[in-house]
């Protein structure tokens, strides 16, 4: 079910009565309500999946009662690795078989032997790659015992399988999420707004920003042979805005979603595109998966202790890890080599904790040297999203390559350049808006316009964007992932 | 809880009353597809001669210059599986009917209109034809903006949005450069060559379920692949081309009703009978009609 779509817009208030005015008053209703909506929610794509989601969480659960009932290192070594092999098992089936295949006939061919080995047809479960790595926290939290495993196999499901978050994030730490599950929700008027508010932005993020840039974007790269490197640039900025309103439009979504039912998911977005560097960049952008391979793959490699080389090689690890797991495709590898090989200097020099607060925090305007800053950040992250876009490698070179030619000094022209007239206005009200909210947790929260005119013609001329734009609905780009 | 509530339906209720309207007021609007619904609707059990399929034959062919009464039924991206659809819903009804001619163009076989780049086409057939996926909102297939605009347009500047005659014929009365002609086939061999075939097997079982019903009712069926301009025809690629032709020139051998016809590269056409490489405009189309009745009737 698309966040999107008429059927979304029905089932939310059902489950929203349901929850509040049948169930309020028992707990563990309220959770089972939750857990059974969810996989209607996710069974709405394809009711297959589901045995994948309810086996992934009955050997979750039992490893954590297993991990909770021994102290035996070797066994917990053992149920861990249970759990690990398991949920990447999944993962790497759906995800990964064709890709390692291909690549191993390939490398098989240039030695001169052909491997006999078909790909197979697999369809790739929606948002694997974010529950598997939801419940993964889990198992390790409790084997580290950083967390007490649970005994409640209905909260648990509920919060595997937890709706608004389930398919695109954020990717919850058990113990943020699971506590949530335990404790009676009351209904709060300013957090029902707030969420209400949050859902609004993030539809004007998905509806407006991200499916019109998508227009643009997706022709651009798709006829690139024959664009002029201006128009190329173009393409890869509007790809840039595209994939931030998409993805961060998602979590805006998920997180007001959420709020509806009393629950508060972590922060995903950050105005990453006011970062000044690249290290502030990947602090501010999908920070459920930033801070999860932080926390389960670069600190236990060593992270930033030992010497230099452990610390490129750390680095490069999890960022060629994160790309990897954005998709089973060589230009997702070198997406994340490319990151890790931006954020080098920065690691070298000791400067890579050197833009801990959001920009301009005590002014409205950032400084000559700030704008400077985020502009080089921005046109390396958007040189960046051209290898995220393109199809292969070769087409993502040949992008570039024809990015910055000559040409990219000539008008861009494309069929669509006069939209461009009716997008300019719409993203200036949009960076105007992430502009002033920067230091909120998601830009249109309580605060960002006191004047109550002024704010309410906001939200006016935002719900009407969004109803002017509405229609065709596109499916999120992280759904993929 | 109860301030929240009222508050979501002070909003909400301008809202969805504005969708209701706006969805009353567009399906109110007269189209193509419910002309061709009302004129089946009253007219199926009359006809000989049914023409389906995409736009080629939506432009290309006039009814009235093929054996009467005949009617398009043809419309832009309409692939085999919604031709199938619109039979299986009429067939009953379709009393007289002789002759089925149905377009198999270089992309038939291995496109269809839920995944093409027409796809918001699709919800129409179960809003107007009452067939194709269940109930579908006009309001959630376009954009609010053009949505608002088709309203605006039909009910304060009066624009008709039929485009079809009363025999369901689309003609487009222009004429193109030779560069543009160029230009546009180019453009369109790219759009029409699929990098995947897996739709094959669903088309080709659409193509005989279509024939079946055909043979059970003894109708026959023209299978033709319409005519495109040169700069079209070469830039297609070959081994699409060569499936497309092999599988109608089989279904030609084994059934006694069906007759393949060829016509993609055809030397009575010239460039003044095309508006774009692979369509034909009001000209072309009766050109082309003129051959196609001849070759039915004659049978060759």
């Amino acid at each position: 079910m698309l966040f999107n779509s008429l059927d979304f817009a029905i089932f939310l208030p059902i489950v929203f009565i349901l929850y509040w005015f049948v169930f309020n008053k028992n707990l563990k209703w309220q959770n089972l309500l939750v857990a059974a909506a969810s996989y209607v929610f996710y069974g709405w794509w394809d009711w297959r999946f589901l045995s994948l989601i309810l086996f992934s969480t009955l050997v979750d659960y039992f490893v954590g009662v297993s991990l909770g009932k021994t102290e035996a290192p070797t066994r917990r070594k053992v149920l861990l690795w249970i759990s690990i092999l398991v949920n990447l098992g999944f993962l790497g089936f759906f995800k990964y078989y064709n890709f390692f295949l291909d690549n191993f006939k390939s490398a098989f061919s240039i030695a001169g032997y052909e491997l006999n080995a078909n790909s197979l047809n697999i369809i790739l479960p929606v948002g694997i790659s974010f529950y598997t790595f939801q419940t993964l926290s889990y198992t390790i939290d409790v084997y580290k015992e950083r967390l007490e495993p649970t005994k409640n196999f209905i909260s648990f499901a509920a919060f595997v399988s937890f709706f608004p978050q389930l398919v695109a994030g954020p990717i919850e730490r058990a113990s943020n999420l699971l506590p949530q599950f335990y404790k009676p929700r009351k209904f709060e008027y300013s957090q029902g707004v707030d969420g209400m508010r949050q859902i609004l932005w993030g539809l004007f993020k998905k509806v407006v920003i991200a499916d019109n840039c998508a227009v643009y974007a997706n022709h651009i790269f798709e006829n690139s042979a024959d664009m002029s490197g201006s128009t190329l640039a173009l393409g890869a900025v509007f790809f840039t805005f595209q994939i931030y309103g998409d993805f961060s439009g998602y979590s805006d979504i998920a997180i007001g979603t959420a709020r509806l039912f009393g629950f508060n998911l972590m922060q995903n977005f950050a105005s990453p595109y006011f970062s000044r560097d690249i290290a502030e960049f990947w602090r501010r952008w999908h920070i459920s998966l930033s801070t999860w391979f932080r926390d389960y793959l670069y600190i236990p490699l060593g992270g930033s202790r030992g010497g230099t080389l452990m610390k490129v090689r750390n680095t490069f690890i999890i960022f060629i890890v994160s790309g990897f797991w954005h998709g089973a495709n060589w230009t997702f590898i070198v997406w994340g080599a490319l990151n890790a090989v931006y954020f080098l200097p920065l690691l070298l020099t000791n400067k890579n904790r050197q833009n801990m607060e959001v920009v301009a925090e005590d002014s409205y305007l950032p400084s000559l040297k700030e704008m400077g800053q985020m502009t080089l950040t921005f046109g390396l992250t958007v040189i960046a999203w051209v290898f995220f876009r393109a199809e292969n490698i070769g087409h993502a070179v040949s992008y570039l390559g024809g990015m910055f030619s000559w040409s990219f000094f000539n008008e861009p022209s494309y069929s669509g350049i006069s939209f461009l007239k009716t997008l300019i206005p719409i993203l200036i009200l949009f960076f105007t808006v992430e502009w002033l909210g920067r230091r909120n947790q998601y830009a249109l929260s309580q605060g960002l316009l006191k004047n109550n005119v002024l704010r309410k013609t906001l939200y006016l001329t935002i719900s009407i964007l969004v109803l002017l734009f509405y229609g065709q609905n596109q499916e999120f780009i992280y759904f993929q992932f | 809880m109860k301030k929240f509530l009222i508050r979501i339906l002070i909003i909400g209720f301008p809202v969805i009353f504005f969708l209701i309207i706006s969805e009353l007021a567009l399906r109110n609007i007269p189209n193509d597809y419910s002309l061709k619904r009302e004129f089946l609707d009253e007219n199926a059990q009359n006809l000989k001669t049914l023409v389906l399929g995409s736009s080629h034959f939506y432009r290309g062919v006039n009814p009235q210059l093929l054996e009467q009464p005949a009617f398009n039924a043809a419309m832009v991206s309409q692939s085999l599986d919604y031709d199938l659809k619109i039979l299986e819903n009429y067939k009953a009804d379709f009393k007289n009917l002789e002759k089925l001619i149905i377009p198999i163009s270089y992309f038939s076989l291995f496109g269809s209109l839920e995944n093409g780049v027409e796809s918001w086409r699709a919800p129409y057939y179960n809003i107007y034809y009452g067939i194709g996926n269940p109930i579908k909102f006009e309001i959630l297939n376009k954009k609010g903006s053009q949505t608002l605009a088709k309203v605006f347009d039909f009910y304060f500047k009066d624009n008709n949005l039929i485009l079809a005659d009363s025999l369901g014929w689309g003609p487009k009365n222009v004429n193109v450069t030779l560069e543009e002609l160029q230009f546009s086939g180019l453009e369109a061999a790219k759009r029409h060559t699929k990098k995947k075939l897996n739709l094959l097997p669903f088309q080709l079982k659409n193509l005989e379920k279509i024939i079946q019903i055909a043979n059970k009712n003894k109708w026959e069926v023209y299978l033709v692949t319409p005519p495109a301009y040169y700069s079209y025809v070469a830039n297609l690629n070959e081994k699409q081309l060569d499936l497309t032709i092999s599988y109608c020139e089989k279904l030609a051998q084994d059934f006694d009703n069906v007759f393949y016809y060829n016509f993609l590269q055809i030397n009575s056409l010239e460039p003044k009978d095309f508006y774009d490489a692979d369509h034909l405009n009001k000209e072309g189309a009766n050109k082309f009609s003129q051959i196609l009745n001849f070759k039915i009737q004659k049978k060759f």
